[in-house]
């Protein structure tokens, strides 16, 4: 059997990690637009910071735990980072518009 | 005769279908049924694309009196559900049963009857939802089918059922479509074809399945709230009873914006197959563009928003789902990018095939771009409901889906009936579609911008829309006759054109190492696989372990239809199994389940309770092994035992996953109404009861680990497969008294429809999870130590783990809810509307709960 399919979790978390950290932090912000129009948009804020970081981190871990060919999860990395990208954005947006308008 | 022709002989004889009409109606070979689904949409294009005839010829000018009002809305509905539901995903489908068996080297797809069981349902539904124009009672709401228009109030008559039954029996199709192709392809790969090494178009498909398994039960569930809305009164989307009918946007479109890339990433798949053969060289950037189908697939979830920017979402809502619409622009941009360099790089074949490709890559590109405009929430709210939405998506959907359709099938037609088609005749209709096309949607854009809405009959004479209306109307019949010039090409290769060679384009993978058409078993060896370009790399020479795996293979020896079934990751031989051949059951369930619903459309319970039990009865007949089934050969004793599960156990959870999803899909509504109904419950109606709920979840529960002792104790399966299923049979009675005694009318409020919905979801799944065990007792009755109880007992564990989870979530959600809400006979007090999220219409922006 194969490394990979021995420890699978390790590209489980570099694949998933990142897209299920962007899919949390639009339902979680989408759900935090109300009350970040009563009260404060900081929660936003922190959302996207932990989702980011979550992100990142699910990347590095998998990527440490990819050993060989190196162009392999090179692809993993890129699909990584265009969420890492998507949820910046959404941050950015989270900062730049008025949860009350 | 050499030892190769007679082993060839009993391979032909082992996978053979009947002759005759016997053989017809049996048949479950894969390249039969999916030669069937290509045929068969390819005609419901026919009807599509006459439908669109017809609307652009009433569009031709001003106050046209060509078609009336009914009869344009009763066009358009069908021409948009012909063409999503009856051709491009069938289609697609189609080519992916009969392409991927042979591009990843194996014989035959895993569940060969389910296959031929979705085919008979995709044709049955297509057939119903067809067959409403002879009745009279044509769908006229739209193919999206918007409540409350939709509803019982505005749409009374059978026309919005016959939509949302056919569509349902389709979507069951495509589900277990699906779910046999993500099986196939995660364990039926050929020794060494790693999941880097897969085919592109593989990879598209296995991405567009497991969307396919996800979305799909959003739209079910919605059909099935609005057919009980319709039948019963159950007031899901009626505000005036609780219920809302932006719920039903919400579920449609997380089913319509995936399915959007459902279609799209596999015709992508089909473009980077061609490209790479025409072009004479491997795809540049693999695996960013196989990355970029999976971040395509994943992002297609969170757009769904973006079709609903009209209904009063609050604008930062709107805006985070602008973003993940503009972001998926990027790995769309990876894609074109890397066909463009492999273009650049290669030398390019400029056949019927490539110049369809080149098509698709300028429309494309051109959709995509405007795609992102709407993506933009102000911009959208411009053109909402416009002609230019109408452009937009003709432009992805014909430019991305259409062209990339008509290069693979001209691309593999030789390899699927052995005959090559005209190139002139192909090129004379690329130029006829493609130019055809662009005159009649380019002017669509213009005239959204000039304000013409959709879905409007005829226009004034004074508003300046005749000039662009009658030069589309113009393009579309272009359009017409290059879809019939492509049709006609291949009908005349089909009968009397020129015998293809094996490999007539000198293609780079598997399929092209068949004989064509192929032979029935496909492959007299199975292939082992050393790179990406299998034919343009020299063979690999395979391990002891895989030579021997691969030599008892190419001989039936008694054994039946044996297939390989691989490691999911890497592709190394793990075991063979066989699986089942031909017979007439499968048609016989999809018939059973189409007098049903016909029971159901004509409001006879009757006929629909006749049906249901027929569905039981033939599902089991079709599930019972046939005789001479055999697992193993005695003469494959020295091969290793197998590392892993059964291949119908991850076929069962797979399809676990989809019903989990449909389960999922009836929570989120529940939440929903919960969320926007002012008072939950209503006013007067108390909490549910306790006990019987309790009991029949402990019930359910206790069922479940007297499975887990079945299967884990050989010698008390039969007694306590024999205890779960009387827990079953007691939870199920638990369940009925308790629903039976209930203080409130399901009709009257939407917490009441929400909950018996539920809790029937709940009993539906433990009535299945009893008929398993009786599948289960059977087998170990009569084949005791057979590997075939094995893999029952197995799957029938799966299934029980799931019967116990769903019960329990289902009791939590409907106990707690009630109470926490202020429920216990006050009802949750009233909090005015809920504006915030785009769930319901008022001023306040307040918290959901």
């Amino acid at each position: 059997m194969s490394s990979v399919e021995r420890r699978p979790w390790r590209r489980i978390a570099l694949v998933g990690g990142p897209s299920s950290a962007w899919a949390a932090h639009l339902l979680v912000s989408y759900l935090l637009v109300p009350p970040a129009c009563e009260t404060t948009s900081v929660p936003l804020h922190v959302t996207t910071a932990v989702f980011a970081v979550a992100a990142l981190t699910s990347i590095v871990v998998g990527v440490r735990g990819v050993d060989g060919d190196r162009s392999r999860p090179f692809a993993a990395i890129v699909l990584g980072a265009i969420f890492v990208l998507a949820i910046l954005l959404q941050g950015a947006a989270n900062a730049m518009v008025d949860p009350c308008a | 005769m050499t030892v190769l022709e007679t082993r060839g002989d009993e391979l032909r004889e082992t996978w053979a279908s009947p002759p005759g009409l016997v053989g017809f109606v049996s048949a479950v070979n894969h390249k039969s049924i999916g030669l069937r689904f290509i045929v068969t949409a390819f005609a419901f294009l026919l009807i599509g694309g006459l439908e669109a005839m017809l609307i652009r010829t009433q569009l031709i000018r001003p106050e046209n009196g060509f078609l009336d009002a009914e009869a344009y809305n009763q066009l358009f509905t069908m021409h948009g559900t012909t063409m999503m539901f009856l051709f491009a995903v069938p289609m697609i489908e189609g080519l992916a049963m009969y392409l991927v068996p042979l591009m990843i080297g194996t014989r035959d797809l895993p569940f060969p009857r389910l296959n031929a069981f979705g085919y008979w349902c995709f044709l049955l539904g297509g057939v119903l939802l067809n067959w409403s124009f002879l009745t009279g009672s044509v769908p006229d709401g739209g193919w999206f089918a918007y409540t409350p228009l939709t509803g019982p109030e505005y749409s009374p008559t059978a026309g919005i059922d016959y939509w949302l039954l056919g569509v349902t029996f389709v979507e069951i199709a495509g589900v277990v479509g699906a779910l046999e192709l993500a099986v196939l392809i995660l364990r039926q790969r050929a020794p060494g074809m790693s999941l880097l090494r897969m085919p592109l178009f593989v990879w598209s498909i296995l991405v567009s399945s497991g969307m396919m398994l996800v979305a799909f039960p959003a739209v079910i569930t919605a059909s099935i709230l609005l057919e009980l809305e319709r039948k019963l009164g159950l007031p899901f989307y009626d505000p005036g009873a609780g219920g809302n009918p932006l719920l039903w946007q919400h579920l449609f479109w997380i089913f319509g914006h995936p399915e959007v890339y459902i279609m799209l990433l596999p015709a992508t798949g089909i473009v980077s197959a061609v490209v790479a053969v025409h072009t004479r060289r491997p795809i540049v950037a693999y695996e960013l563009v196989a990355a970029a189908l999976v971040a395509i697939g994943i992002i297609s979830f969170g757009l769904w928003v973006h079709h609903m920017f009209a209904v009063g979402i609050p604008v930062l809502a709107q805006t985070l789902f602008a973003v993940a619409s503009a972001t998926i622009a990027i790995p769309s941009g990876i894609q074109v990018f890397a066909w463009l360099a492999t273009m650049l790089q290669g030398r390019p074949r400029w056949s019927t095939p490539m110049l369809y490709v080149v098509g698709f890559v300028v429309t494309f590109v051109a959709g995509g771009i405007t795609g992102v405009m709407v993506a933009a929430a102000p911009f959208d709210w411009q053109v909402h409901d416009s002609f230019f939405v109408v452009a937009h998506f003709h432009y992805v959907l014909i430019g991305g889906v259409l062209f990339p359709i008509f290069a693979g099938l001209h691309h593999w037609f030789p390899k699927m009936v052995g005959r090559v088609p005209n190139e002139g005749a192909g090129r004379l209709s690329f130029l006829l579609v493609f130019v055809g096309f662009h005159i009649a949607f380019f002017p669509q854009h213009i005239l959204g911008l000039r304000g013409m809405p959709r879905r409007v009959y005829t226009y004034g004479e004074t508003v300046g829309w005749d000039g662009y209306n009658a030069v589309s109307t113009i393009g579309s019949y272009l359009l017409g006759l290059g879809v019939l010039v492509y049709a006609y090409n291949l009908w005349r290769a089909w009968r009397r054109g020129p015998v293809a060679p094996d490999d007539p384009w000198g293609g780079d993978g598997l399929e092209w190492s068949t004989a064509s058409p192929p032979e029935v078993y496909n492959f007299r060896e199975l292939p082992v696989v050393g790179g990406r370009a299998p034919r343009w790399e020299p063979a690999p020479v395979p391990d002891n372990r895989t030579a021997s795996t691969i030599a008892a293979l190419a001989a039936p020896d008694g054994g039946g239809r044996q297939q390989l079934r691989t490691t999911m990751v890497a592709a190394e031989p793990d075991d063979a199994f066989a699986v089942a051949g031909p017979t007439p059951w499968p048609l016989g369930t999809a018939v059973a389940i189409g007098i049903t619903l016909v029971g159901v459309l004509i409001d006879h319970a009757f006929l629909a309770a006749v049906g249901a039990i027929l569905v039981v009865a033939a599902a089991l007949r079709w599930t019972s092994p046939p005789g001479g089934w055999r697992a193993r050969p005695e003469t494959w004793a020295d091969l290793e035992p197998p590392r892993s599960r059964p291949g119908g156990w991850h076929g069962l959870l797979l399809g676990l996953v989809a019903v989990a999803c449909i389960g999922g899909s009836f929570l989120y509504a529940y939440f929903y109404l919960f969320v926007t109904a002012d008072g939950w419950p209503p006013s007067g109606v108390g909490s549910p009861g306790l006990l019987l709920a309790s009991a029949a979840v402990a019930a359910a529960v206790a069922g479940s680990v007297a499975v887990g002792v079945a299967g884990r104790r050989t010698e008390a399966r039969t007694p306590a497969l024999l205890l779960a299923g009387v827990l079953g049979m007691a939870a199920l009675a638990a369940d009925a008294l308790d629903v039976a005694d209930l203080r409130f009318s399901p009709s009257d409020h939407a917490y009441g429809a929400a909950f018996v919905t539920l809790r029937g979801f709940a009993m539906v799944v433990t009535a299945v999870g009893v008929l398993v065990l009786g599948v289960a007792l059977r087998a170990c009755l009569r084949r005791p130590g057979d590997p075939w109880t094995s893999a029952v007992m197995q799957i029938t564990r799966l299934f029980w783990l799931f019967v116990a989870a769903t019960t329990v979530v289902v009791w939590s959600v409907l106990q707690v809810t009630p109470r926490v809400s202020g429920g216990d006979g006050g009802g949750r007090p009233a909090t005015g509307s809920h504006h915030s999220l785009g769930i319901g219409g008022g001023t306040a922006g307040e918290l959901p709960r």
